[in-house]
């Protein structure tokens, strides 16, 4: 049930598959747990892997009996890839510490964020003597040129009503992925807002299919046996037919012969 | 529109570089095409020898507007043109300040409308940083 991989990290770390494993974790062990962390909804290098509806929140629920913290890992679904700016708002969770990165400055450069409660905050606040201070950062902390590019792509959330135009063209998505339900080789057609995973039956289709995509004018790029398609936004809707087209061509191609 | 010696860059490229998550033998076998990929508009993205492609998977699923966004372009200009980088240890910036409070303010319980386990004292600070890594 648990993959245990103590000396990956330096601490002991475990795998759950679910959030009902947490509850079948004794009441000593549970009091040495600092933190869970999860990806919310959908897990992205693991395979775009969707949680069951309702994890996050049983998650938060059990972080709030036991006091452990929730850490919300959102580099892959913040900023409107699931159809809300945040993943975490389909569920009503807050987290105690947020990860934001990847489309956070809209994809121009690299920056990413931590975002932490007061509470937690309130534990570094003293002077360093005390160890207080937070020990962490870079050369590159607050990167003007980046943070410059983060605030403009929240102003096009607004200016443009992003997160209202994007609800339509998840449902082109969703009929364009339902045409590759049942080719040969597809295992199974995952969908989370903007995102979707086509699963072959194994990691040499899902790389020749991406290569074979290329050749139809589609970029992408598979995660093992996972073909991915998770377009920018801003998509149109022709581009997007496009796009689930020469998927479903080049798995025609890559997995009949 | 600038015309790339796409030959000689990728032979540069296999000769020099070190690609992530790559089977760099697959990588630099003599029959693998690399993409050169120079230039993007919205969800459009261009390679060396003029070939179009839609962004997939919005180049390792960063873009959220698309390529070469005129907003998002100036504004990186603008701040171009003041400076690009200062330090963060000890010293603050207008930008990373600007971005912090956009960014908690979209994290306020309201947001979030959390309705079972309510936490009107958890409001979010934040740490921003380069990472690499993303």
């Amino acid at each position: 049930m648990f993959q245990v991989r103590p000396t990956r990290w330096n601490f002991p770390a475990r795998q759950v598959p679910d959030s009902k494993t947490l509850d079948q974790i004794s009441g000593t062990e549970t009091a040495k747990i600092a933190a869970v962390v999860i990806e919310p909804l959908i897990q992205g290098a693991a395979g775009m892997r969707l949680w069951p509806p309702g994890t996050l929140r049983a998650v938060r629920e059990w972080c709030d009996r036991t006091g452990a913290l929730l850490i919300v890992d959102e580099v892959m679904t913040g900023f409107g890839r699931t159809g809300k700016m945040f993943a975490s708002e389909h569920e009503s969770v807050l987290a105690d510490i947020v990860v934001l990165g990847k489309g956070l400055t809209g994809g121009y450069l690299p920056l990413a964020m931590t975002l932490v409660t007061e509470e937690i905050f309130s534990l570094f606040d003293g002077p360093v003597s005390e160890g207080k201070a937070l020990a962490y950062g870079h050369s590159y902390t607050g990167n003007a040129l980046g943070c410059a590019a983060a605030t403009a792509s929240l102003e096009v959330f607004e200016k443009e009503n992003v997160l209202e135009k994007l609800q339509p063209k998840i449902e082109e998505m969703r009929a364009g992925l339902a045409k590759l339900q049942g080719l040969p080789g597809v295992s199974e057609v995952r969908q989370c807002g903007f995102i979707a995973g086509i699963e072959l039956a194994d990691s040499r289709f899902a790389f020749d299919v991406s290569l074979a995509a290329r050749k139809r004018g589609l970029l992408t790029r598979p995660i093992r046996d996972v073909v991915v398609l998770m377009p920018p936004l801003c998509i149109t809707a022709e581009q997007l037919t496009v796009a689930t087209g020469a998927i479903h061509d080049s798995i025609l191609e890559v997995c009949e012969r | 529109m600038t015309e790339w010696n796409t030959k000689r860059l990728i032979a540069a490229d296999k000769k020099f570089v070190w690609h992530p998550f790559t089977d760099m033998r697959d990588w630099c076998a003599t029959d693998f095409e690399s993409l050169v990929l120079v230039e993007g508009r919205g969800s459009i993205l261009r390679d060396s020898r003029g070939r179009e492609y839609i962004d997939g998977n919005s180049s390792i699923w960063t873009n959220i507007h698309g390529h070469n966004h005129p907003h998002i372009n100036a504004a990186i200009r603008a701040q171009l043109a003041r400076v690009a980088h200062t330090s963060f240890l000890g010293f603050t910036n207008p930008a990373a300040i600007e971005l912090a409070e956009a960014i908690v303010d979209l994290f306020q319980p309201r947001a979030f409308f959390i309705p079972t386990t309510a936490r009107p004292e958890s409001k979010l600070r934040s740490e921003s940083q380069i990472n690499i890594g993303d």
